[in-house]
Formats: C-alpha cells, structure tokens, sequence
C-alpha cells in the first residue's frame, strides 16, 4: 500500500519541491498550506505515515500546530519531522519536546529528506 | 549598535545572499553597497520583517524575473509561482541571517515573507537608514537592502558559537 505524507507548508513552491521527491520514492502527498490547513488534513488522514511541516508559517506556525496536535489528539502516533529555514536550537529542543521526531534546516537536498523519511516511516 | 558591528551585520548579509542563491542555483557576485534605498527595483520584490530585543528591521530582496524562472525548482513561469519562489528565497536569507546573528548572540524572531509587483517601486519610509547591495548574477542584478535599528548597547559577539543554531542542509533526528 502507498504510503501517505502530509505535507504542510504556507510556500507553494517548497511543497512542490518537498511533494516532487517523495512523489518520485513513491509516497502520496497531502499538502496543508498553514497550521490550521495542517491539522485538518492531519485529522482528516490519520492513517498518514509521516508528517512533513515548516515552522514560520501564516495563521498557525508549525510548533503550534505539533502542539495543537499532541494536545488534542494524545494518542496520535504518526511521526513529525520540521523542515525549516529555522536553525534555532531552541526550536528545535521545543519541537522534540512536542514530539516532534526530527528537524531539518532548508535548503535541503532530497535525497537527505527522503534518508529521514524512510527511516522515520520504517522504509529504511 | 557600533558602527563596526553594523558593517560586520551587513557582512553577514552579503555572505547568505551568496549560499542562499548559490543554493538556488544562481552564481552571484558582490558588486558593491550604498546607503540609500532609492534603487532599480526588479518587477517582482519580497519583504521579511526581524524582530527581537537588540534589532529590529527589515529585509527586501529584488530578483528579475528571468533569473527567478531560471532557477524556479520546477521552473515555473506563472508569476504566483515566481512570487512564491522569491518569497522562499527571502525566507531562505532571514533564516540564514538568522543563525549567523545567532552565532554572536543576537537573536532574532522572523516574520513570514511579503512579495509585492510593480514597476517603478519605491519606498518612502525605513525604520533607520537602508543599506542595499548589489550582487551581479548571469548578467542581471540581484539587489538586497537591509534596514533595520539596533539597540544602542547591543553588540554582535566577537566570537562565533556555532553551537546555538544548525546551519542550511542540516539534520538532527531524535
């Protein structure tokens, strides 16, 4: 079975970017455009196996949405990473506080993203 | 803020500009800087706001439209997917910008970026007094004016500590 990524950014262009590498390993991609679109398709796809998202982002930002997340929806095990121009290590030790299972600062090469994916949804 | 750590910020600038459009694809070179924000504006430019205790400002980045559909990652043509693009790329250099001023202990909150299109644009208003430089890349110009006030104790630490901040390209899985 196909697996499904939620991907969450406010840029068209990087969920393009993001969307081309993991269409291209195989994986469907659900697009969520702000925080609030994130969690939407998040709930609305619960059996996803990876969720992808950015941190600065219109509406709701990212670690507002894992944490929205995490706190709404406690038994929610699908693993996050953050991909992000943000290289602030603080943010990152507040994601991994969320749950988040990793972080990755843009630009990113996709063969580096698509590393991450499947060793975080079990491919590797 | 002294005026040598204005020129090392500014310094600063100029180097993201260079990985972040090198990362895009796009070879530049520094053609020099001016104080003024009175400049050839290309159609397409995006704005990104800075915030924090010590600074505070703006940064607004021009690219024509011919280098940003040459180095579009789709190659697009649409101008909402080249204004997107050019959005992402100003995102690109305030978070690189951002880790750099990280490194000397100043830190910075980061808006989400704006992206304007027009002819003739000009601005009226700057928080203090603009600095836009000038990168030359595949026969056009790429132009980056930094505005922003500092406070005036803050100081950029003299030594970087590369530890509070990852880097472009990195990844950390817990």
């Amino acid at each position: 079975m196909i697996k499904k990524i939620v991907v969450v950014d406010d840029s068209r262009t990087a969920r393009q970017q993001v969307g081309a590498a993991l269409a291209e390993a195989g994986y469907a991609v659900i697009e969520g455009v702000d925080g609030l679109d994130g969690i939407a398709k998040v709930t609305s796809n619960l059996d996803a196996s990876l969720i992808i998202c950015d941190v600065n982002m219109p509406n709701m930002g990212g670690l507002e949405m894992i944490e929205a997340l995490r706190r709404d929806h406690p038994d929610l095990a699908v693993p996050i990473v953050m991909l992000t121009t943000e290289g602030q290590l603080e943010l990152v030790q507040r994601a991994k506080q969320s749950g988040a299972r990793g972080w990755i600062v843009k630009p990113f090469k996709p063969h580096m993203l698509l590393s991450a994916v499947r060793k975080l949804v079990g491919d590797a | 803020m002294r005026q040598d750590d204005w020129s090392r910020l500014n310094d600063m600038v100029i180097a993201a500009v260079g990985e972040v459009m090198s990362s895009a694809g796009v070879a530049t070179e520094y053609a020099g800087s001016m104080v003024h924000g009175e400049s050839s504006w290309a159609e397409l430019i995006a704005i990104i706001g800075l915030g924090g205790d010590k600074l505070r400002g703006s940064v607004v980045l021009s690219v024509p439209l011919a280098l940003l559909e040459r180095s579009h990652p789709a190659r697009a043509t649409a101008r909402d997917d080249l204004a997107d693009w050019l959005g992402e790329l100003a995102n690109l250099l305030l978070g690189q910008l951002k880790s750099r001023l990280l490194a000397r202990d100043v830190s910075i909150v980061m808006s989400t970026p704006l992206t304007l299109s027009g002819t003739a644009l000009r601005f009226h208003r700057f928080k203090a007094q603009p600095v836009t430089h000038t990168f030359r890349a595949d026969g056009s110009e790429v132009l980056v004016m930094f505005e922003a006030e500092g406070e005036e104790s803050a100081q950029l630490a003299v030594e970087a500590d590369a530890s509070v901040a990852l880097d472009g390209g990195e990844m950390i899985l817990f």
